[in-house]
Parts: structure tokens; sequence; C-alpha cells
């Protein structure tokens, strides 16, 4: 009897200290296109629906804020937020929700100084194409269906993917942790300036070219073709090598930043 | 009166063809000056000369050698009739023959001709499938498509001009990327290095733009100078793309 009671305070607490959640069914849903300005993140679950919730920003507790919350409410009694580039229908969470085919658009209505970060939750295998505009940054962990990310100076992390993934940064830093790679098409992996950190398992078959004019650092075996007179073009210096007698091919670009291949 | 005038009209003189003024004229003249007379004593005697000369005239053996010859060659060419007995047989023959060697030579023209509309077909289809997988939703399999796309000769304008698509309109800059360094393998076609141009001055991808400058600079083109000044000056410009400017550039002025 304690027992059940202490569980049951202890899930009753669980659930009270969650934010309030928008939960929306991905049935007939093979891509799943995000874009907003903040951090986000996302969690690979083996659920079949979208589930959306916010980082409410860090409150400090002075007195009367909760009154203050309360008359913020009030006044919004009755009326409805609108916004510019479309319609919210998150109830509330300030997200415009289109389905297109079997595609579904996921766009932030919001502006990013309203947004401390959002975090979403997604069925494993579902295909996802985030763009975290200028300053969001991408965070997401356990997909194994294709990825496409695009940010600007966000940083990109992957873990325990396995691609194809599609990303590109201007100055983020990249890193991508692969559980296993899947060999049915390229992954890119590109940015302007920033470092970019890619661990793949050891017995992956690959084509890799990695473009730089900083340095590559590498735990894996080269066995680059060495180019007698040949000259060096700048910016055009490229290392291409087959891993485990070749395979998918692994593009990775950084113009200035080095690039960190690591055997898992 | 100058002689030269005089001595222009000696021929008519001679042949009594001028008028009765410009006789008594050459006659009055000659009277009086001895090197006009000289000129038309020579005048004469060359005249005299051509005058005692004889035709000369072709034997008669001529026409009767020629007239021999014509014949031989008249009989010559007349074609020799013979006649055939009527074969029935052999006329039947051959045209069994001849029927069997259209229907063979119909058959190896056919296959022939098939083999080539295979091949085109085969080309085709690897057309087709590149140019969809360009179209493809996911960015990863558009990617694929322009990697395969290299394999193309200049001549595929379709594929071309699905690359320059690519460079202009693909969302992903990732996809904008590949199609640039694909575009950069057709760069002696002048549409492409237009597009290559014209993107440098509308991409706002840095990493793209970096590829386009540093392919501008390789294949030496020196229409870019422009664009690439103006990058430099635009203040939205990220001062690492204009970096890469400042290291491209020098190597087209």
């Amino acid at each position: 009897m304690k027992k059940i009671l202490i569980l049951l305070l202890f899930v009753t607490s669980i659930l009270s200290a969650q934010e309030k959640e928008f939960k929306y069914s991905l049935s007939g849903i093979k891509k799943v296109v995000l874009a907003s300005g903040t951090k986000i993140v996302l969690t690979a679950e083996n659920t079949s629906e979208l589930v959306l919730t916010d980082n409410k920003k860090v409150r400090n507790n002075h007195s009367g804020h909760e009154d203050h919350q309360k008359e913020k409410a009030e006044k919004r009694k009755g009326l409805t937020a609108v916004y510019p580039n479309g319609k919210d229908n998150s109830d509330g969470f300030g997200f415009s929700i289109t389905k297109e085919g079997s595609v579904l658009y996921v766009t932030d209505l919001k502006s990013m100084y309203q947004r401390n970060g959002i975090n979403l939750t997604l069925p494993k295998t579902m295909n996802i194409s985030v763009n975290a505009g200028n300053l969001g940054s991408v965070s997401l962990e356990g997909f194994t269906g294709e990825v496409e990310v695009a940010t600007n100076v966000g940083k990109i992390e992957m873990k325990n993917v396995t691609g194809p993934i599609t990303a590109n940064t201007s100055v983020g830093k990249i890193d991508i942790d692969f559980d296993k790679v899947s060999q049915t098409s390229p992954i890119t992996i590109s940015s302007s300036v920033s470092e970019i950190d890619v661990a793949i398992p050891a017995n992956t078959k690959a084509d890799l070219e990695l473009r730089t004019q900083g340095t590559v650092y590498t735990n894996f075996d080269f066995d680059t073709p060495k180019k007698k007179g040949l000259p060096n073009v700048s910016g055009n210096k490229s290392i291409n090598s087959k891993l485990n007698n070749g395979g998918v091919k692994i593009y990775i670009k950084s113009s200035m930043g080095n690039i960190y291949l690591r055997k898992k | 009166m100058k002689c030269t005038d005089i001595q222009h009209k000696f021929t008519g003189f001679l042949n009594k063809s001028l008028s009765e003024v410009a006789n008594s004229e050459v006659k009055e003249h000659l009277k009086s000056c001895t090197n006009c007379n000289k000129e038309l004593e020579e005048m004469k005697s060359f005249l005299a000369v051509l005058d005692s000369q004889e035709m000369e005239t072709p034997s008669a053996n001529l026409r009767d050698n020629f007239n021999k010859m014509l014949a031989q060659e008249i009989e010559t060419a007349t074609p020799k009739v013979i006649q055939l007995k009527p074969q029935q047989d052999w006329i039947s023959y051959l045209k069994v023959a001849a029927s069997i060697v259209i229907i063979i030579g119909a058959f190896l023209f056919g296959k022939h001709q098939s083999n080539i509309t295979q091949i085109a077909s085969v080309k085709n289809e690897n057309q087709k499938q590149v140019l969809a997988l360009l179209e493809n939703s996911s960015a990863s399999k558009r990617i694929l498509g322009v990697s395969d796309a290299e394999e193309f000769t200049k001549k595929d304008t379709k594929i071309i001009e699905a690359l320059i698509n690519r460079l202009f309109f693909d969302k992903n800059a990732n996809v904008r990327l590949a199609a640039a360094e694909t575009l950069s393998k057709f760069s002696s076609e002048i549409i492409v290095r237009d597009a290559l141009i014209k993107s440098l001055e509308t991409d706002e991808n840095s990493s793209v733009q970096i590829e386009l400058i540093q392919i501008l600079a390789k294949i030496q083109e020196k229409r870019a100078i422009e664009s690439m000044q103006k990058l430099l000056k635009n203040e939205e410009t990220p001062l690492y793309v204009k970096q890469q400017v400042e290291l491209n550039l020098p190597s087209l002025l």
C-alpha cells in the first residue's frame, strides 16, 4: 500500500513537472520539415506522433510573478494570437502545421526572441529536414531515417544516426556520431569555416572525400594515392580514400576548419 | 597635227577606209614628213607580208581519216545483241534467291537498328533516372543525381540545364554545392560559366559562395571579377567569404 502510494505520488509529481505539450498524429507522414530559429532538440521515440514541448524562459521567481502571469492570461481571454506568416494551429504553441501529401511542414511563427528552445519527439524512422534559421542550433539523437539540417551560426549535433545525412552550416560546429552508415545515398557535411567532427564505425564501407584548407585528423588508415607532379591548387585540395573497399559516398567539406574523422 | 595622230590613221589609210577629210590630211602630212613616210613604208611592207601568206588548208586525208575513226567508234559502242534462250527455271530461281537475300538483309538491318535504339534507350533511361533523381524530395538523393550527372557529356543539354536549375533553385545548400562542383567539370560551356557567375551574385549561403569563388578562379573566368568585387563591397558578406575573394581574386587579375 505504502509502495503504491509512493509510486502514485512519484507519477503525479512527474506529470505536474512536465510542461504543456502539443501532440500531432503522423499517420501517412514520411517526412517532417521543421523551421524555427531557436535551439531545437529532436529525440527519437517508438511512437507514431509528433510531440512538441516548449522550453519556457527561466523565471525569476520574484513575488508577484504569478499574479503577473495571471493578469496576462486574463488579457488574452477570448482573443487569439495572429502571426504574419501563417495560422497558429498548434493550440497556442505558435506553430503552423500543414500537411502536403506525405510531408508535414512545421513552421515556427514566433520570433526567436520569444523562444527559449523547443523539444520535439518524433518516430525513429521518420525522415527529417530542419532549418534553424540564423541563430538556431540543432541537436538530435537516435534517428534512422534521412536527416537534413541547415544552420547559420548555430551548432549541429547528431548522435546515434545512420544517415543519409545532409548538413550545412556557415560557422557553427558540426559533430556527428554514426551508429552505422546507411549505404543508400550520399552523406554530405559542409561548413564554411567551422570544424567538423565525425565518428563512424570501423567497418564502414565508404568512398571518402574530405576537402579543407585546414587539417584533416583521423585514426583511419588512408591509402591516399600519391599524385606526382600535380601542383596544389588553393582550396581544392581533397583527400580521396576508400574505406573497406569502398561504398557509399561520404563527402565532408569545410573551407577553413579542421576535419576530425574518428574510428569507433 | 601630230605625227602620232597621223600614224594612228595609217591602217585606215592603207585600207582606204578613212573619210575624205582624213584621207587628204594624211596625204598632206606625208608630203612634208619623212619620218611618217618611213613609218608608212614599214607598215605597207608588213601588211604585204601578211597578204602574201597563204591560208593553210588541211589535207584531204584528214576528213577521210576522221570518218573512218567515227565509223569504228560507232561499231564498238553499239551493244551486241545476243539472243537468249528463254530459261524459265533460271529466272524463278533468281526470284527466290533475291527474295531470300532481301529477307535476310531486312532481318540483319532490323537487328542492327534495334541495337542502335537499344543503346539509345539505355542512355535515355539513364538520363531519365538522373533527371528524376534531381527532382527527388530527398536532398541526399538529389545529391546522388548530381554526382551521377558527371558521367554525361557536354552535349547533353538537358542534364546541364537540370544541373543549372539545381544550382539556382535548390533549397538545400549541399545540393547547390554539389551542382556547382559538377558544373565546373562542364566549364567549357558558355551557359555553365554564365550560370556560375550569376549564382555567385545571387546565392546567400557562404559555403556555396566560397565554392563558387574557388571554381571561378580555377576556370579563369575574368567576367567574375566584377561580382567578386561587389561581394567585397557588400557589408553583409561575412569576413571569411571576403578572405576567399582576396585569396582568389589576384589569380584573375
